[in-house]
């Protein structure tokens, strides 16, 4: 042990190695082996191939597929964000059964995405249980299962990443001290502008922490998008079950790198984000 | 027991294992007896060596079929031979690729006797994991078994190894509320004309997500093909490749993909047959794609209006099957045999076809065995069997991609 504090390197290894041994072991090994199984590399005939990236940035079905994907992952975070700050920000006022509903709220984080799609498909499909009360008005609900629009797909996902992401940016401001609200106040700035040019870019790590893991949440979702969504185009992550069923582990792999592929980028976006606010606040001071 | 006893114990096992095993190719834990048996010695081999293992392991890779096995199969045959069965509904893909995992890396297989699906034989054989025992020459129940359903099964040379026990039918499904039979389509053509003439209200399951879909798919190309065409339709004995390619570039199959492209600027495509059929359900479609069993199933299941009849469209609809097999690393080889002969018994596949709507694969099984409220679900005699026909499940999926890529890609 005496030996070891003369090596603080080596030191430092053996006390992370628990850790992130066990990361490594859990999701470096898995990752690795998709990495490599992608350019033909895992396999009985291993041989290095860039044919199943190929197929997906040069097959039309499967470029739509990918434009599906993060069509399925960019609108409902767009959507479930406008929705989470308005609730957040009606959740910093007292009202008449606010303790009610904000416990209520938070039930969609434990429902399975198979039980939302089935959810929207006994609700809203056409001919569902809506559309059924409706009727006698003489009144039809548009179509919104296996719509071209995703309308069912992006209700299934707002619906089941809204409380998460509402928790993540009412934490985020509730972070903010009061102090610094109130000197804006003082300042002139109206409550508008206080939220947009103060509490807003304050709020922004947690924001986007909480865009980030909803956009890859939902751009890798399976089970809405593969019971509500349109048959055509498929998202790639229905297109990679598909591949699978098909024993086509080489195309899983690849798929399964262009969408980790996809939240790497939006982690590194993330990151730039944040430490650019850093610097910013770093800058006024 | 000292060290050395125990030293020279297993010494004699590792010696004796490998023999053993060279000894029977087929099932790595078959004693010498059960890779003697016959079909005229089965019982009296078989029995005592399923009792003493004691336990079978069954994975059933249908998700509708639980009940099936369970009340119709599973309990009878434990009360009868007091073998305790292990019982799992599996996700077939994934089951498969555990099996082929598990039969890499030389380990015991999870399982003994595995409901597959018909079309996975070309996916699990080729890694050994599909046992090499002919079950259609040894079983006595599968003495009467069609040789279609056990020889050569959708056109591949299975070598008894992987018998169909459930057959299952592609159709056309329409409520008869809403459809007369004088409107009813006849034929491809004339489906194309009542979708062209009601939008929406015919349902097609999409063919990459489901059978019915699938298998009208590759009935459609086997109507609007003759000669070479339709021949190269059914060759088995293409690669996946082979057959890919075919369906994407021959020029052969252009009527084929003219029909689809009229065909989807009017029908509704869902996302499987259980979304066809609760579309029909709801009264937003009139005629979809179907299976035969699973239509039972949801009747049943008063998931579908009472009125819902079956059809095949002249030329001929898909015809398939789901089979049994046992593992080669399976643990309890004997009670998986006896398992899986018990499962072609004239009883159970008495019971499935009356529940089900699942039709068997002996030969000497008639209408008489179902009830007169069953025969009214089924498809009529004056188009089954007469209408059906053989299923290629890997051209069938090859034309699924080629569908993708010519005609929905481009919607």
């Amino acid at each position: 042990m005496i030996g070891l504090h003369r090596r603080p390197r080596l030191e430092l290894a053996l006390l992370l190695l628990p850790g992130a041994g066990f990361l490594i072991a859990l999701f470096g090994f898995p990752l690795l082996t998709a990495l490599l199984g992608s350019f033909g590399l895992v396999g009985d005939d291993p041989a290095l191939t860039l044919k199943f990236y190929a197929r997906i940035f040069t097959s039309a079905v499967l470029l739509r597929s990918l434009a599906t994907s993060l069509y399925y992952g960019v609108v409902p975070v767009v959507v479930t964000l406008v929705l989470a700050i308005g609730l957040a920000l009606a959740l910093r006022r007292h009202f008449a059964g606010r303790k009610l509903f904000n416990g209520l709220y938070k039930i969609p984080m434990a429902v399975p995405g198979i039980i939302v799609a089935l959810l929207v498909l006994t609700l809203i499909e056409q001919g569902g249980f809506f559309d059924r009360l409706l009727l006698p008005l003489g009144l039809k609900l548009p179509k919104m299962v296996r719509d071209p629009w995703g309308i069912g797909v992006i209700a299934a996902t707002t619906w089941k990443q809204l409380p998460f992401m509402t928790l993540v940016i009412t934490g985020a401001f509730a972070a903010i001290p009061e102090d610094i609200r109130q000197a804006a106040r003082t300042l002139g700035a109206g409550s508008i502008r206080t939220f947009l040019r103060v509490e807003l870019p304050l709020a922004l790590p947690g924001i986007t922490a909480a865009v980030l893991l909803t956009f890859i949440g939902s751009m890798g979702s399976f089970a809405i998008p593969d019971l509500v969504g349109a048959p055509n185009p498929l998202p790639l992550s229905v297109r990679m079950v598909r591949a699978f069923a098909e024993g086509d582990m080489g195309q899983v792999f690849a798929i399964g790198m262009v969408l980790s592929a996809f939240a790497f980028a939006v982690l590194i976006a993330y990151y730039a984000l944040t430490s650019n606010v850093g610097a910013a606040k770093g800058d006024s001071r | 027991m000292n060290r050395l006893t125990a030293f020279a114990l297993a010494t004699t096992c590792l010696i004796a294992t490998p023999s053993l095993a060279d000894a029977q190719p087929g099932l790595k834990h078959a004693s010498p007896e059960l890779a003697a048996v016959t079909r005229d010695t089965f019982y009296d081999v078989v029995v005592p060596l399923a009792k003493a293992e004691g336990t079978v392991v069954m994975y059933n890779f249908a998700g509708s079929f639980a009940d099936t096995w369970n009340e119709g199969l599973l309990k009878r045959f434990e009360a009868k031979y007091g073998i305790k069965v292990v019982y799992s509904d599996v996700k077939g893909d994934q089951a498969d690729q555990q099996l082929i995992a598990v039969q890499k890396a030389g380990q015991d297989s999870p399982v003994d006797a595995y409901f597959a699906g018909g079309g996975d034989y070309p996916i699990l054989a080729p890694s050994g994991v599909i046992g090499n025992v002919n079950l259609g020459a040894i079983l006595p129940n599968l003495a009467t078994v069609q040789s279609q359903f056990k020889d050569v099964v959708f056109g591949v040379d299975v070598h008894g190894t992987y018998p169909i026990v459930h057959r299952n039918q592609t159709a056309i499904g329409y409520d008869s509320a809403v459809v007369s039979d004088a409107d009813l389509p006849k034929d491809f053509d004339a489906l194309l004309a009542w979708s062209t003439s009601h939008p929406h209200q015919f349902a097609m399951t999409l063919p990459a997500k489901g059978g019915s879909g699938g298998g009208f798919l590759f009935s459609a190309a086997l109507n609007y093909t003759t000669g070479d065409c339709r021949a190269r339709l059914l060759d088995y004995s293409k690669t996946k490749d082979d057959n890919e390619d075919f369906a994407l570039n021959d020029t052969c199959l252009t009527p084929v993909w003219d029909y689809f492209g009229k065909l989807l600027d009017s029908a509704e495509l869902t996302n499987g047959n259980a979304d066809t059929l609760n579309l029909i359900n709801n009264k937003q479609a009139a005629i979809g794609t179907v299976w035969e069993d699973q239509v039972l199933t949801f009747l049943r299941a008063k998931q579908l209006p009472e009125s819902f009849r079956l059809t095949l469209l002249k030329n001929g609809q898909v015809g398939s099957g789901d089979a049994f097999f046992v593992p080669t690393n399976a643990v309890h080889p004997a009670a998986a045999m006896l398992l899986i002969n018990e499962a072609f018994g004239m009883e159970f596949q008495a019971y499935k076809m009356e529940t089900k709507a699942s039709r068997s694969p002996r030969n000497d099984f008639d209408a008489t065995k179902v009830s007169a409220e069953t025969r009214k679900y089924l498809l009529p005699d004056a188009v089954y069997p007469s209408l059906s026909v053989p299923a290629n499940w890997p051209m069938a999926n090859a034309l699924a991609k080629a569908l993708d890529e010519k005609i929905l890609s481009k919607r």
